[in-house]
């Protein structure tokens, strides 16, 4: 005699959410995005509406020793760092809201990597040298007119969009390159992700531009 | 409507009907039982069919006024029309190879036996007849027995004719005197049949009893029926009315027969009363016919009236968009936090009365929230939804305020999204997985999708196409959400759709269970309506797999294609000791009684509700929030909802918790019930609980609940409705020979086309799947529509009849 639960629709012998307190991780089996919520998704990947699947979620002695992971950390991390250079460098307030929340992607994509990979980074890493933050911070924003407010997020739009894209890039080139596996996993995991970051970028500016 | 083309009086309170009905004439069989509602306001009456004549397409019923509708019905000319005869439902009698065979029949009895004496006359049986009255004036039919009986034994109380005494005593006489009787069959009241019983049972003789006087609905889906057979439980409309008489709890079936018994002698009073205060009125006609027919029009209309299909006030036309907005960021940082709040009644006014909680968004309400919707290019809220809507893309339409191509997207994806709108768990669904609500309150999805879809319906934006004819016919079974979004897809691509449905209104489970004040039935009318306008049939009061069965559809009846969308139905109980109490209801007998027959509004409808002052709701899902809270509006002193686990594992969505609990429901989590209490006349009067923990979680992290030992509580109910979700109704699988099922009588479909075992049979929704979603069903609906097409080779690539206006 069942019903299917709400949340992660199994059959169960009655009506109840037999997985109320369980967080469930899944992945898209074509394009690899990894999701995790407390809801299973009725459809197809939302990426590329290929067929999804749970996961147990991964383990890892030291996740900082598998490649993939390690890059995705630095990656981000130089991205959190270029946002906190800029927004002390720019005082217009449209600027500064579209900064504000990309910096605070970036502390989320950092959480994301904690989440899944168990990569637990401490405060230092997150604080960068003065003086590597001086050399950085006029080399950033090459190309971005930030005396005009509305040209000025543009540019940063795009400047945040074109990180994303190259990390995108450069996890999918990596996973080309290695044998099938869990690194290879990894990899095309990290390649979705971006391509989600890439995606939500894009909505946000075009949304700006015609406003 | 059916006509009563011959009437016949037997003495005071019993008469007879003969009733066209050809599509039920060719269908009956002994045994068979009906349901007949006399009106729009009247209650639904169970009768036995006491002959059928196939030619003559007519239904014989042989009636005992002694209730208020049975007085009504007996005040009925020859001529007069009826407007349901439902049937014939129940398991014929099983009429086997010749023998001795006696068959007994006590007062009203006499009528449903006859059938069967003929069938076994017409085997080649021997049969003996004992046939019983209290007097000479009340016999009926002795000639109709005589000429099918090798013997036949009349008997009256008073010896006014025949032998003095019981039927039981003639029935003795019999068995002494034929010691090769073969079977007995005894119909009649339940303490005849149990007397006969009791006379066979020494002497093993089998013994038939048929139960028809306790069914209640007769499809299956109320469980008020029960009776207690060998111990366990089972359904009179769906397992007998026929049973063996040596296992029936007689004394259980007794107590249960007085379950409305202080209603209907209100009735009966209140009829009385003012029946004998019209009768002096000097405009009273002498005409029957013309009194009758004035009654029941002004009945019909005061009915009709809370019925009309409601159209929202049309508001002014949409204000252009503001000019020379500034641009502005627009990212989870500067959209507002929360969402709109839905307006809704207050909770107190609400409580006690039926209209719609939630009010609905404003124009300015909807661009609000709206507004909060990032648009994402790759939005992870439409798989979240079971049937893919482009979410973001009406929700940007909202935005621009262009309220039609909003409806246009809905309406692409989504057959009915009124009725999604309110009632879906978006929380579980598009919601949860919102981007938005990682970080706060997710876009209220669901009340824009309800927004927009009001909007329409107040404006009529549905367009009628017309279709070019495929000349291919599919019958759909069930009107339910399934049925109506396969009805939907099919009739746009030409094929000429009949939908099948056992009860007299369409809607299913929409109608009968989700109440008016969460889903109003305008609202469902509306869709309804709109499907007939495409051409849709509607056949109601077919109960398939009775009057008709799925190879009859697919054979002599020319359909090429059979949708099965029954839903599950069939209600579950406990198995705890004092379920068979009076004061105890399946939620689906509850909520049908008061959504459906209007039980609430009595005396102007008819059927009773029967429940008491306290009410404990067993379960926690929609189903028993929906309870608990028409129990309160129509006058429970208190109500309590009574689940075994803990809050956060309730199936409910969590708008309607909140709505329960503000509306003053009590809510006692952690608490199972073991028995259910009842007095000497058979009422529930208490029920003992258990305190419940969730023990440590399983390998999966699930934890399931366990007996808190030394935590007994008795619970002061006086009613205990039974939540607890459905099974799957058997009757469609006990009538289609190859149609494959699974262990729980679930029909086995292919998850893609719908398809059954079965070639050009398809089934989908909670018959195929247990109990689920509105949405998950109008989702296999389509599926199904989709797999249908493709069986019938109808081009499904072309543009289908624009669903919406464009």
């Amino acid at each position: 005699m069942p019903s299917t639960c709400p949340k992660c629709r199994r059959v169960v012998a009655e009506d109840v959410i037999c997985c109320a307190e369980l967080r469930t991780t899944w992945r898209c089996r074509s394009c690899r995005k990894l999701s995790s919520g407390f809801v299973m998704p009725y459809g197809k990947c939302f990426m590329c509406g290929g067929e999804l699947e749970t996961i147990e979620g991964h383990e890892f002695d030291d996740p900082m020793k598998v490649r993939p992971i390690r890059e995705a950390v630095q990656f981000e991390l130089n991205t959190y760092h270029f946002y906190r250079l800029a927004l002390a460098k720019v005082t217009d307030p449209t600027q500064r809201a579209v900064l504000e929340q990309l910096y605070q992607n970036e502390v989320d994509h950092l959480h994301h990597l904690q989440d899944v990979y168990h990569t637990h980074l401490n405060d230092e890493v997150l604080d960068l040298r003065p003086d590597v933050g001086a050399l950085l911070a006029d080399r950033l924003f090459e190309g971005i007119d930030l005396a005009d407010p509305r040209a000025g997020a543009v540019g940063l739009y795009d400047k945040a969009i074109a990180m994303e894209r190259r990390t995108r890039d450069h996890f999918k080139a990596l996973g080309g390159e290695l044998p099938p596996g869990p690194e290879r996993d990894i990899c095309l995991e990290l390649a979705a992700e971006e391509e989600e970051h890439v995606a939500l970028l894009e909505a946000e500016r075009e949304q700006f531009l015609v406003r | 409507m059916y006509r009563i083309v011959k009437r016949e009086q037997f003495g005071p309170v019993t008469f007879l009907w003969e009733v066209e009905a050809p599509k039920v004439a060719r269908a009956a069989r002994p045994g068979h039982f009906l349901m007949v509602r006399i009106d729009a306001t009247g209650e639904r009456i169970p009768l036995t069919v006491a002959d059928y004549d196939a030619a003559r397409g007519t239904v014989t019923v042989v009636i005992q006024a002694i209730g208020k509708t049975t007085r009504q019905m007996m005040a009925l000319p020859e001529g007069a029309e009826i407007l349901d005869f439902v049937g014939p439902l129940g398991l014929p009698s099983a009429i086997e190879a010749p023998g001795k065979v006696v068959l007994v029949g006590g007062g009203l009895g006499v009528a449903p036996v006859y059938p069967q004496l003929r069938g076994f006359k017409e085997k080649g049986s021997t049969t003996i007849s004992i046939i019983g009255f209290r007097s000479r004036d009340l016999m009926f039919w002795e000639d109709r027995f005589r000429r099918y009986s090798d013997e036949l034994l009349v008997t009256t109380d008073d010896g006014s004719y025949g032998m003095k005494g019981l039927v039981t005593q003639a029935l003795q006489k019999v068995l002494d005197a034929h010691a090769d009787v073969k079977e007995v069959i005894a119909i009649g009241p339940l303490v005849m049949m149990r007397a006969c019983a009791e006379v066979t049972r020494p002497r093993r003789v089998k013994t038939l009893v048929s139960l028809n006087s306790i069914m209640v609905d007769g499809t299956g889906m109320c469980g008020s029926c029960r009776v207690t057979i060998d111990g366990l439980m089972r359904f009179a409309c769906v397992d007998g009315p026929d049973f063996d008489g040596h296992k029936v709890n007689f004394d259980e079936l007794m107590l249960r027969q007085k379950r409305f018994e202080r209603e209907e002698r209100e009735s009966l009073e209140r009829y009385l009363r003012e029946s004998a205060a019209v009768a002096k009125l000097p405009c009273a006609s002498s005409d029957p016919m013309q009194s009758i027919a004035v009654l029941r029009t002004l009945r019909d209309t005061e009915a009709q009236l809370s019925n009309v299909p409601h159209l929202a006030p049309v508001p002014e036309p949409l204000p252009p968009p503001e000019p020379g907005a500034k641009p502005v960021v627009k990212n989870i940082r500067t959209i507002a936090p929360k969402r709109t709040g839905m307006p809704e009644q207050d909770p107190q006014v609400r409580a006690r009365n039926f209209q719609e909680v939630n009010l609905g968004y404003s124009l300015d309400m909807a661009l609000g929230e709206a507004h909060r919707c990032l648009a994402c290019k790759k939005p992870r809220c439409v798989p979240g939804c079971p049937v893919g809507i482009d979410i973001p893309g009406f929700i940007a339409a909202v935005g621009r305020r262009d309220l039609k191509a909003a409806y246009r997207i809905l309406k692409d994806a989504n057959a009915m999204p009124a009725v999604c709108g309110r009632v879906c768990p978006q929380e579980s669904q598009c919601e949860a997985t919102c981007i938005v609500g990682n970080k706060l309150e997710p876009v209220a999805i669901g009340r824009l999708e309800r927004f927009v879809a009001d909007f329409a319906a107040a404006r009529g934006w549905d367009e009628l196409p017309d279709a070019p004819k495929s000349g291919r016919k599919a019958a759909i079974i069930g009107s339910g959400p399934a049925g109506l979004a396969c009805a939907g897809d099919l009739i746009k691509r030409g094929v000429e759709v009949t939908v099948f449905e056992a009860l007299h209104v369409a809607g299913g489970v929409l109608k009968y269970g989700i109440p008016e004040f969460r889903l109003p039935n305008h609202i469902i009318d509306v869709e309804i309506a709109n499907l007939q306008r495409l051409g849709v049939k509607f056949e109601l009061d077919a109960v398939v797999g009775k009057l008709f069965t799925i190879p009859q559809l697919m054979g002599e009846m020319g359909y090429d294609a059979v949708f099965i969308a029954t839903g599950a139905g069939s209600p579950k109980f406990m198995n705890i000791p004092g379920e068979s109490l009076n004061g105890v209801f399946s939620a689906n007998e509850f909520l049908t009684r008061v959504n459906l027959m209007r039980g609430n509004e009595r005396p102007l409808y008819d059927t009773p509700v029967g429940m008491g002052r306290r009410v404990a709701v067993v379960g926690a899902g929609n189903t028993a929030m929906d309870a608990a809270r028409v129990a309160l509006r129509i006058g429970a002193e208190r109500v309590f909802i009574v689940y075994r686990r803990s809050e956060v594992e309730s199936p409910a969505r969590i708008e309607e918790r909140h709505h329960a609990k503000d509306e003053g429901v009590q809510f006692l989590w952690l608490t199972n019930p073991v028995r259910i209490i009842g007095n000497e006349a058979g009422w529930v009067s208490g029920m003992e609980c258990t305190g419940m923990e969730l023990g440590e979680p399983d390998a999966s992290g699930r934890r399931r609940p366990i007996v808190k030992p030394g935590t007994g509580t008795m619970l002061d109910v006086d009613t205990v409705i039974s939540a607890l979700g459905t099974t799957a109704n058997p009757i469609i699988a006990q009538t289609t020979p190859g149609l494959n099922t699974n262990k729980w009588g679930y029909i086995e479909a292919d998850e893609t086309s719908c398809a059954t075992s079965l070639p050009g049979v398809f089934a989908g929704g909670d018959i195929v799947t247990g109990a689920a979603t509105v949405i998950l069903a109008m989702g296999a609906g389509r599926k199904a529509a989709a797999g249908i097409l493709r069986h019938l080779k109808i081009d499904t690539t072309a543009p289908a009849a624009v669903a919406a206006a464009s």
